[in-house]
């Protein structure tokens, strides 16, 4: 079993399915800190979903929170535990006004 | 569910500070962020409202100036001129987009005052946009002008605008309404506004306290 740490940052998309992370086959990944930062203009809102690829069920984990201007939200209170090859997904309503940053721990 | 607390000031780890309405910098938990929605102090976000983006003040120089990089994340454009004033009279607002001065690209049809204050008139033609008189050059006057630019960045169709504007004389073609078209399918990044939509060729300088706003309105 290895354990790997991992921080991924992007910059959110304007709708769900641009900016994804992917689970590798033949691990189990735990989302330490999911953060959303607006560094745009005005309040924009994030959503993040967790699709269950063994289920075949796509589900939020947060829809349409609101972020201020120069605030930051923790979209997910605790931990969140993810399948291989499930998939994260965090957007907002317009490109370069949520910044995303994940910090997750793969176990292969 | 109004009524939650939130922004409690006798907490055993200090006061928590509750967002105000437009602003809530920092790092905020869902717990905090569910509690603050509750207790209806939690910013809504800005779908379908309208936003700043620039601004030009007016100093007596010129008048020509742009506004360069357009943002393409709105779903329409505004421009505003307020208090707006001139160096002397002479001609009306003239528009380019894109840097693009091919006056068979543009069109127009307006209805405006004209020269005595019980007097309306109407034109419509080809070229740079054209609108009577503004701002109207009389040191008393204050002039304002608004110009809506719709669906801007869709770089699949033409531009279609409407414009009005107001003054404190009737007469002198200085209030009207106005229609325009750019027939070029392409985003608008650049707006150049000048004086001499009129008279091409002769700038009347923009003087103070003239202001010219754009804003954003929704967003694509």
């Amino acid at each position: 079993m290895a354990n790997t740490f991992k921080v991924l940052n992007w910059s959110a998309a304007a709708a769900a399915g641009s900016n994804t992370y992917t689970v590798p086959a033949a691990t189990t990944a735990i989302v330490l800190q999911l953060q959303a930062a607006n560094v745009g203009s005005g309040t924009h809102p994030v959503s993040a979903t967790v699709a269950d690829t063994t289920a075949g069920n796509t589900e939020f984990i947060a829809k349409a929170v609101s972020v201020p201007l120069n605030a930051a939200i923790g979209l997910v209170a605790g931990k969140q535990v993810l399948e291989a090859t499930d998939v994260l997904d965090v957007f907002s309503d317009a490109v370069s006004q949520i910044d995303v940053t994940l910090s997750i721990l793969e176990i292969s | 569910m109004t009524g939650i607390s939130a922004g409690k000031t006798w907490s055993r780890i200090g006061a928590e500070v509750a967002p105000t309405s437009s602003d809530a910098s920092g790092v905020w938990q869902m717990q905090e962020v569910a509690e603050n929605v509750g207790a209806g102090t939690w910013p809504t976000h800005v779908k379908g409202t309208m936003e700043y983006i620039a601004q030009y003040a007016a100093d007596g120089t010129t008048g020509l100036f742009s506004f360069t990089s357009i943002p393409q994340k709105y779903r329409s454009l505004r421009i505003v001129m307020s208090q707006g004033k001139r160096v002397g009279s002479g001609s009306s607002i003239g528009m380019w987009f894109n840097s693009d001065s091919t006056s068979g690209n543009y069109g127009y049809a307006k209805m405006y005052g004209s020269t005595t204050n019980s007097a309306y008139t109407y034109g419509r033609s080809a070229g740079t946009i054209s609108m009577g008189d503004c701002p109207t050059g009389n040191a008393a006057d204050s002039q304002m002008w608004i110009c809506d630019i719709a669906n801007y960045s869709n770089a699949s169709v033409g531009t279609m605008c409407q414009v009005w504007q107001g003054a404190n004389q009737q007469g002198g073609y200085n209030t009207g309404l106005m229609g325009f078209g750019y027939s070029v399918a392409s985003a608008i990044t650049d707006i150049e506004i000048n004086s001499a939509g009129y008279n091409p060729g002769a700038l009347y300088n923009y003087d103070t306290p003239t202001l010219f706003t754009l804003f954003g309105i929704g967003l694509v």
